[in-house]
């Protein structure tokens, strides 16, 4: 099961990682490692999608996001790391064309295209464009990110 | 305005559930295993052992010409518990992450030169370890993500797991959960690579760390001991000096053992002008903890050796070891197929990258003297799927392959050395061009030019083929380049001396040589452009 929540901005974002990552150790079974997040980034992934709005009719401006839609919903329920948390950053066609958004020019994005999806709060690997809307390539990003382990 | 789609209470009672289990992880199988079991067999064209430069070179050219491949790639943490993911050494903890640091180190010296040039600079340019580190850390994992997308593409099976033979046909791949599979295939490609040794010292496992964590370091790695003084050793040891961390190389014998030593010299009269310390024919014996967390190593002579620097002690905050590396050939269980390897170095012998098992070849770094380069691996992996699966007999070619070493003052060669080319020609049948340089762009900062030299060995009957070309000095990879090209085609000394420089540039120098070593007239500049 994955939970997920919806942003418009930065700030948004910043508070629902906090969120996430609050509730994730209020539970977590190794109270000892309470001190840092570390072990969190693994053991609870957020994964954040960068997407551009829908309009009234519920499409969006961004034809690729579009695309993807679907493809990453399907994904959430069947192929995501159990428990994971998603978190999805919707920006206007405004706000993601001009150069100087914080989602290209802040060091912990530095984004070039959407949708993008990446694991917080690593940069690489990213999915971009048309690999969200792969649900192969969704499987390896997966893979790569969450590798397994043994029990 | 956010939207919050979830219930926070039932998210976190789920979680609870999932905390009771101990957050157990679902294991999901790749999705071409998921139709087998654990006595599933897959059929293949080439198994390739080994997910590095040649490993992966070799699949995708195999695919190319059709056949069907799959690539076996695990990488066993170090002592360190370091691990890293698809691409082999030069990827991960190799020649990438290595140039990336070179050059992040070089760009601190050209902050304080930039002054010099009129720039004004507030304050003093210092480096923030960790934030450097990710830097490189996010471009490998991008490189390791192209790769992983890169063998999708291409419809390469990709196997993260442990490979292992059990006879010349089938490789069995041990994955993460322990769970095995096995892969009955035509032909075998062992392209596994190798690893850092650690010295025999005590506490040297125990407390030492080798590059396969230098690149990754958490924590910035202090005041260092570099044991070894080989291309890895000078190299890490040039870097972290660059970045203010005091530095000390241990040589067991000489710098850069099998190199041109007149050359090896001027690189480590470098590093020492920049503040290395060097321990000359030496040993560590033994490391242990400090009681404020660093490590105390003794050493003494190299047994056997004289002169030197002699026994002493010293702390450190990391102690590296680039000692050598030894091939990981030994849990392949290449004697279930028969495949003879050399009993010291577990390396495989080949006659063009084939073993003495037909059906097995191997390439890259764990082949028997051959170069341990990644370019070398590459184009022999290629090579060789296309005579095993194209119509292509084309052999590779080992011989005048160029590369550079990148300390501060770089080293970059391509051919033979003078003690090689003296071993095969005999000294009186070879003519040595030498000749000190200055850059122009080292005169403002006033850089240190003393070691910046190049020399070019030809022999001395016509039509006096070019043996060997070197160069010390800024970009020498650049520089030596394009001249491997010109080796490739046997280049004579009348054709390099015939061929007009670019002015002004380092390069230039190979085509203003006069004088010869044997003339004994003095190499060192005179005029600039006559």
């Amino acid at each position: 099961m994955a939970v997920h929540q919806y942003v418009n901005s930065l700030q948004e974002l910043e508070a629902a990682i906090e969120q996430f990552q609050k509730i994730s150790m209020q539970v977590s079974s190794t109270p000892s490692r309470h001190e840092n997040t570390e072990h969190l980034i693994n053991d609870f992934p957020i994964f954040i999608i960068v997407s551009g709005t829908k309009d009234k009719k519920g499409v969006s401006w961004c034809p690729d996001c579009e695309k993807a839609d679907p493809v990453l919903e399907e994904a959430e329920q069947s192929l995501a790391p159990e428990p994971s948390a998603f978190i999805t950053v919707y920006l206007t066609r405004e706000e993601w064309k001009n150069p100087k958004n914080v989602f290209r020019t802040d060091g912990r994005f530095r984004l070039t295209s959407i949708p993008t999806m990446l694991k917080w709060p690593n940069r690489e690997p990213k999915l971009v464009e048309a690999q969200c809307a792969d649900i192969e390539a969704i499987k390896e990003f997966f893979d790569e990110c969450c590798p397994q382990v043994q029990d | 305005m956010s939207v919050l789609k979830i219930c926070t209470k039932s998210f976190a009672a789920s979680l609870g559930r999932q905390s009771e289990r101990s957050l157990k992880k679902i294991y999901r199988i790749s999705s071409s295993f998921r139709t087998f079991s654990t006595e599933g067999k897959l059929e293949y064209d080439l198994v390739v052992i080994g997910g590095g430069s040649g490993g992966l070179a070799c699949a995708k050219e195999a695919v190319a010409q059709g056949a069907r491949v799959a690539v076996l790639d695990y990488v066993q943490p170090s002592p360190r518990s370091t691990k890293w993911g698809l691409g082999g050494t030069c990827v991960n903890v190799g020649c990438i992450p290595k140039k990336l640091m070179h050059h992040a180190s070089l760009l601190g010296e050209a902050i304080e030169d930039a002054r010099s040039f009129g720039w004004r600079i507030p304050g003093n340019a210092e480096i923030d370890w960790l934030a450097m580190r990710d830097a490189v850390q996010d471009h490998i994992k991008s490189v390791n993500w192209v790769t992983r997308v890169s063998l999708r593409d291409n419809k390469i099976e990709y196997v993260n797991g442990r490979g292992h033979l059990a006879d010349a046909n089938t490789v069995v791949a041990t994955l993460h959960n322990k769970k095995e599979v096995l892969l009955k295939t035509k032909n075998v490609v062992v392209a596994v690579g190798a690893r850092p040794k650690y010295s025999t010292a005590i506490g040297a496992q125990e407390l030492g760390i080798s590059s396969d964590d230098i690149f990754s370091l958490e924590k910035p790695p202090g005041k260092t001991l570099v044991v070894g003084g080989g291309y890895i050793g000078l190299e890490c040891a040039g870097f972290l000096n660059g970045f203010g961390y005091p530095s000390t190389v241990m040589l067991r014998s000489v710098p850069l053992r099998g190199f041109d030593q007149q050359m090896a010299s001027m690189v480590v009269n470098e590093m020492e002008g920049r503040g290395v310390n060097f321990i000359c024919k030496c040993v560590p014996e033994s490391l242990s903890k400090t009681l404020d967390g660093r490590i105390l190593v003794k050493w003494n002579t190299t047994p056997g050796a004289s002169g030197g620097s002699g026994q002493g002690e010293d702390v450190f905050d990391t102690v590296l070891f680039a000692v050598g590396r030894k091939a990981v050939t030994d849990s392949l269980a290449l004697d279930k197929a028969g495949v003879e390897t050399h009993r010291e170095t577990g390396k495989i012998f080949t006659t063009n990258e084939q073993t003495n098992v037909p059906n097995i070849f191997a390439v890259g770094d764990v082949l028997h003297r051959k170069p341990e380069l990644t370019p070398v691996a590459v184009q022999a992996g290629r090579l060789l799927a296309r005579r095993m699966f194209g119509n292509d007999k084309t052999l590779m070619d080992y011989d005048n392959v160029a590369t550079t070493v990148f300390t501060p003052l770089e080293y970059g060669f391509v051919g033979l050395s003078e003690e090689e080319s003296e071993k095969r020609h005999g000294p009186e049948n070879l003519e040595v061009y030498h000749a000190f340089y200055k850059p122009t762009e080292f005169s403002i900062p006033q850089k240190d030019m003393s070691n910046c030299y190049i020399k070019v060995i030809c022999l001395r009957k016509e039509p006096r083929t070019v043996l060997g070309m070197h160069f010390v000095g800024p970009n020498a990879g650049e520089v030596i380049q394009g001249f491997s090209a010109a080796m490739k085609c046997r280049i004579t000394m009348e054709q390099l001396l015939d061929t007009i420089g670019i002015h002004p540039t380092v390069a230039e120098e190979f085509t203003r040589l006069t004088i010869t070593k044997r003339s004994g007239m003095d190499p060192n500049p005179q005029a600039c452009c006559s």
